[in-house]
């Protein structure tokens, strides 16, 4: 063994094997040199593995752990809102931002409406022609306020006979002639 | 919850039970702390550290492995913040070599008191170790300062043993070279 090899030896001493101890232990009775350089580094370790002094402690450990908890506290919290603050981010370009802006807007604009008109006529429905059974607001009552806006608006409407003869049932008039004339012309149509 | 281990703690800690994961910090804050010192030297950097350490343990509590230990997981996250740590730290300082003339005598202990020789004994390593690469430093700080064995280093470093070793002969070899020059007690002189 030369004693560039001895030296790294030396230098590795803990972490040798038991046969490579033996080899540098051979080398060493017959090299002053490295002998020394051994000295210097046994020294050394042991000031260090049995002198050296651990570092001084925490100044306050209950600070630390506020500090570690607090920051884990806020971790958790970005968690559930990532998806929140993704969608609504405090970019000044956010297109988003100002698309729900605009609906929030009229949405509360028209509920706003919707309630004001006592709910007879929904803004929100589309307006078809107020034409009794035909593309009107499932809603009856809608239905039943479109018949007789309808009939106002054009009073020659001629009643149907449906509604004569409710209304002779209503009056209790058997007899009533409207109603028997209406009654035949549907005869002769079927 | 007391008595329970480090790994019933953190699979409770997993589910997002920060009260288990409080207790894990109460446990292990001050080892964690004392490592970071040992390779930073300085309070404060070792309490951000400290802080940082926990919080990347706590990101990533969803890759915990029951077959490793929570201390040599630790270790890593320690280790590696320290690493950047030195990194960025070692890149600013200017390339340069230790001029023993500039320390020779720089430290040295009259007294036969033991606490005040420990202290600037500590100094002066803090001081040779500043010169270190940060990987020379990490092993000497976990081999010699923490005594881990070969096998924990390499993992903890993800060095294979050949590196580990390499850099262990480069640091003793610093240490045992300049040791007595920064460090000299002088004994007082007989009557």
């Amino acid at each position: 063994m030369n004693c560039s090899e001895a030296e790294r030896r030396i230098h590795l001493y803990r972490e040798l094997t038991d046969r490579e101890r033996e080899e540098t232990q051979r080398h060493l009775e017959k090299c002053s040199s490295c002998t020394q350089i051994m000295e210097r580094a046994f020294e050394m370790q042991w000031m260090i593995r049995y002198q050296y002094p651990d570092p001084p402690p925490m100044e306050d450990e209950a600070v630390m752990t506020r500090r570690i908890m607090n920051t884990v506290h806020e971790l958790q919290g970005k968690k559930t809102s990532s998806l929140f603050r993704r969608l609504f981010a405090n970019q000044f370009n956010n297109p988003l931002r100002y698309a729900m802006a605009v609906v929030s807007l009229f949405l509360v604009v028209a509920f706003v409406n919707e309630y004001s008109m006592g709910n007879k006529t929904p803004l929100l429905y589309k307006r078809y022609r107020l034409v009794p059974g035909r593309k009107t607001p499932l809603n009856s009552a809608s239905f039943h306020d479109a018949l007789i806006a309808a009939k106002e608006k054009s009073k020659d409407i001629t009643p149907s006979l449906y509604d004569c003869v409710v209304n002779c049932l209503n009056s209790q008039d058997p007899d009533c002639a409207d109603c028997k004339n209406k009654l035949q012309n549907a005869n002769k149509k079927i | 919850m007391p008595d329970s281990s480090d790994q019933e703690i953190v699979e409770k800690a997993v589910g997002g039970d920060a009260k288990a994961f409080r207790l894990l910090v109460e446990r292990h804050q001050s080892f964690v702390y004392k490592l970071a010192h040992r390779f930073v030297g300085e309070r404060d950097d070792a309490e951000d550290i400290t802080q940082e350490s926990f919080v990347r343990l706590w990101k990533n509590l969803n890759r915990y492995r029951p077959e490793i230990k929570l201390t040599t997981w630790l270790y890593k996250i320690v280790t590696n913040l320290c690493l950047d740590f030195s990194k960025s730290k070692y890149n600013r300082q200017s390339n340069r070599s230790v001029e023993l003339d500039d320390h020779r005598g720089m430290i040295s202990a009259w007294s036969a008191d033991q606490p005040l020789l420990d202290e600037e004994l500590r100094l002066a390593v803090e001081k040779l170790t500043a010169d270190f690469s940060p990987k020379q430093k990490a092993v000497f700080v976990l081999r010699d300062l923490e005594d881990l064995s070969m096998q924990e280093i390499s993992e903890i470093l993800s060095m294979s043993p050949g590196k580990v070793k390499s850099n262990l002969y480069y640091a003793r070899k610093k240490m045992s070279e300049l040791i007595p020059v920064y460090y000299q007690v002088k004994k007082p002189a007989k009557p």
